[in-house]
This record gives structure tokens, C-alpha cells and sequence, in this order.
């Protein structure tokens, strides 16, 4: 199908955001995480170190996910796999308010120099002492809608962000 | 509703940048040198009070001790809501408008490697806003220079510090001031090729919906 290679979307966000949990919820088929193959091949202990990859299946749409962890040594891959893509969810979990910083210099600097829609998914929202999707919103500067808070590990939740993620796309067009 | 972490992550104007349309208090804690637990006290946008062990200080005080707090990268913060009758009873409240507070603060400091974490990803794209502001000399300079680069496509700190003949760190910490003053924003939009994508973009969310 031609179009399946146009539906990717980027979920990018620091380590323990629930990147690869998210991409889990919502793929069809065993994701694959680059941080197992890499500890394989370098023999080292299991870092996020690359993109973890799933398939979503819409209709008759193939939805490519690619997960990415946003550290700046690896920032390349980050590149390449922004190339080209439909939408960004950037996830960052409310209970490690330590990864908001380095959250927001993610998505400064992938939506500035890969313009496309995106949202913001706020994960461990279960957890007693978290930040606030309105909260974050607030810290990024963003639109409430434009943040979500979500369990990662729900698919329901998955689907949910996934769908504002393409309203917001066509919403961004309308402005 | 929890505000919370450490200024080792966060710079305290970042904090209370992000607390302007809330009211209550800002509870600092574990501070390098000050033994006693430090309350900043907010509301519509303004800073009502500074408070030392539960003693609010007066204004000379107050901002020497912000001045300080503004640099500080160890300790502990939690925000907690407060309703507005109680913080009406802060009498002789400083009423500092919390943008000039930092904004004025700021200016003083010339030592910019202090503001470093705070620092955009060098090839963050900035816009210049359409905002006019009064700028302090070493700014406006720069100002003069990036204008035209930030005005038209938009520049990164990593093309600015080439083509401006600057040290990248530099030209970071000016983005920095330009972004506090309103000047520049990390771009954001839509492409063209954006754009052509929003009947894809319908049909799955059309399929999603089913
Ligand atoms: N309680 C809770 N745990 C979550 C949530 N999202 C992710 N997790 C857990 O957080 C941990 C880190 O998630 P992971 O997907 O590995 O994060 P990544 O580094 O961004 O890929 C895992 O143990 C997940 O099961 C959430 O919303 N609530
Ligand atoms: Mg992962």
C-alpha cells in the first residue's frame, strides 16, 4: 500500500516516559526494541539506546510506530526517524518531574526543525505524587488539549492519544 | 495540586514562570546556606511575599534573597494551592509582577554559564515574535545582529554562533534572554509538505473512529 509509507509517527520523550509500553499498547505485532538487539551485538547492559519500532493497524492504514529516546548521542537516529513523519506524541512520565526539562528540549527541538502536529502524553498519572497534565501544559507552554494525561500501559489510552494526535493534525491545518 | 521537584532540574524562573495564573505558596527547602524553609507566595501573577521561617521579609530583603534563589541549583520545591481569602490577609504584600521580577533580576547576572540547563538544544529553531521590547545593551546589540536571520527563516544557536562569529554558548545564553523577553520562540507551524498530508491524516482518523 502506497500510502503506508507516509504513517509513521514519532513517540519520543526521556528514558521512563513509557515510550516502549506505549508502542506495546497499540502494535499488532511484537515490538521490537533496538535496546535488546544493541546489548546483543555490543554486549553491554540494556540501555535505551535507539528506536524501538511497532505496527498499528487503522482501517486499512498501517500506522509505523518508531519510539525514541531524544539523548543527545543518539540524536541522528532521532533525525532520521522524524524525517518524513505524520505526527509526534511526546510522552513524559508526571512522576519524574526531573525528565521535564530535557522533555521540553526534545520537543522544541524536534517540532522546530520537523514541523508536524503533536501531543503530549503525561504517563503515571495512577501514581499518588504526579504532575498534572495541566501542569505540564502550563511548564510547555501548550494548549490543555494539547496535553493528555495517560496510562501507557492501558490500550484504550494508547488509542485515545493516538487519535488526538490526528485531531490535532487537522485542527493545526484549520489555524 | 503537586508542583513538585528540585532546582537542581529546574531554574526557579522557570518555576515561577509556570505558576503565574495560580495562587498559593511556593515551598523551598534544602537550600545551600539557608537553614530555615523559604515560602514564596503567588497570585494572579504576582509575587505577594518571601518568607524566611515563616517571617516575611521586607522588600530589600526579599529580592536580595530572590537574586540568590534565581541561581540556585540545590534544593527542593513543592507548590501548594491556596485559596484566595487566605493569601488577601498578606498585608504589606511587594506585589512584584512576576515576569519584570525575573526579567530585572536576570539583567544583573552576567555570569551566563549559570543559566546553561536552561539553554534550548543548540539546533532548536527560533522565530523572532512580533513583540517590541526595550533591551539592555549587550542584547540589543546582538539583537541587532540576529534580527534579520531570526526574522526571515529563522535561525538555531548553532547558526548564529557561526555566522555571528560567537561562541555557541553565547549565542545560547542571548536566545535565552530574547526568549525571557518575548523576542523569539522556538518555531513551530507547519509545512507545506505538512500540509498535504490532511486528507491522509482525515481517513485514518475516519478509520480510528469506527
Ligand atoms: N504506573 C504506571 N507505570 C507506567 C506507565 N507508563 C509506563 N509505565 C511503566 O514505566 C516503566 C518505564 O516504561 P518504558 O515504556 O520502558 O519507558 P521508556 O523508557 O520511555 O521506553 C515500565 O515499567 C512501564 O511499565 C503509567 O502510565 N503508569
Ligand atoms: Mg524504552
Amino acid at each position: 500500500m502506497a500510502e503506508s509509507t507516509l504513517l509513521k509517527l514519532i513517540v519520543a520523550g526521556p528514558v521512563g516516559a513509557g515510550k516502549t509500553t506505549f508502542i506495546k499498547s497499540l502494535s499488532e505485532i511484537p515490538v521490537v526494541e533496538t535496546d535488546e538487539v544493541a546489548s546483543e551485538n555490543i554486549g553491554k547492559d540494556r540501555t535505551t539506546i535507539g528506536i524501538d519500532f511497532g505496527l498499528a493497524r487503522v482501517g486499512n492504514y498501517e500506522i509505523r510506530l518508531f519510539g525514541t529516546p531524544g539523548q543527545e548521542r543518539f540524536d541522528f537516529m532521532q533525525d532520521i526517524v522524524a524525517e518524513g513523519a505524520l505526527s509526534l506524541a511526546l510522552l513524559v512520565s508526571g512522576a519524574a518531574p526531573q525528565s521535564l526539562p530535557g522533555a521540553r528540549r526534545i520537543l522544541e527541538y524536534l517540532t522546530s526543525q520537523f514541523p508536524m502536529p503533536f501531543v503530549v502524553g503525561v504517563t503515571h498519572q495512577d501514581r499518588e505524587r504526579a504532575w498534572k497534565p495541566d501542569e505540564v501544559a502550563s511548564f510547555l507552554k501548550l494548549p490543555e488539549e494539547q496535553v493528555l494525561g495517560l496510562d501507557a500501559t492501558s490500550r484504550e489510552d494508547a488509542r485515545a492519544a493516538l487519535q488526538r494526535m490526528l485531531e490535532f493534525a487537522l485542527l493545526g491545518e484549520r489555524r | 495540586m503537586p508542583v513538585f521537584g528540585s532546582l537542581g532540574d529546574f531554574g526557579l524562573s522557570d518555576v515561577l514562570m509556570l505558576l503565574g495564573n495560580r495562587q498559593g505558596s511556593l515551598d523551598l527547602r534544602s537550600i545551600p546556606g539557608y537553614s530555615q524553609p523559604i515560602t514564596v507566595s503567588v497570585a494572579n501573577g504576582e509575587i505577594l511575599s518571601i518568607s524566611q521561617g515563616g517571617e516575611a521579609l521586607d522588600p530589600e530583603r526579599a529580592s536580595a534573597l530572590l537574586k540568590s534563589l534565581l541561581r540556585q541549583a540545590q534544593g527542593e520545591f513543592e507548590f501548594t494551592d491556596c485559596p484566595s481569602e487566605h493569601l488577601a490577609n498578606c498585608r504589606n504584600a511587594l506585589r512584584w509582577p512576576l515576569e519584570r521580577a525575573l526579567l530585572t533580576a536576570g539583567q544583573q547576572e552576567t555570569e551566563w554559564s549559570a543559566y546553561q540547563r536552561a539553554f534550548s538544544d543548540p539546533r532548536t529553531k527560533f522565530e523572532a515574535t512580533s513583540a517590541e521590547v526595550q533591551l539592555d545593551d549587550s542584547l540589543r546589540d546582538f539583537w541587532g545582529k540576529a534580527e534579520r536571520l531570526l526574522k526571515s527563516d529563522g535561525a538555531t544557536a548553532e547558526e548564529l554562533s557561526e555566522k555571528l562569529a560567537m561562541p555557541l554558548e553565547q549565542a545560547q545564553f542571548y536566545l535565552y534572554e530574547l526568549r525571557l523577553a518575548g523576542l523569539v520562540t522556538p518555531a513551530r507551524g507547519h509545512s507545506r509538505e505538512q500540509a498535504s498530508k490532511r486528507d491522509l491524516w482525515r481517513q485514518v482518523l475516519g478509520a480510528l473512529r469506527k
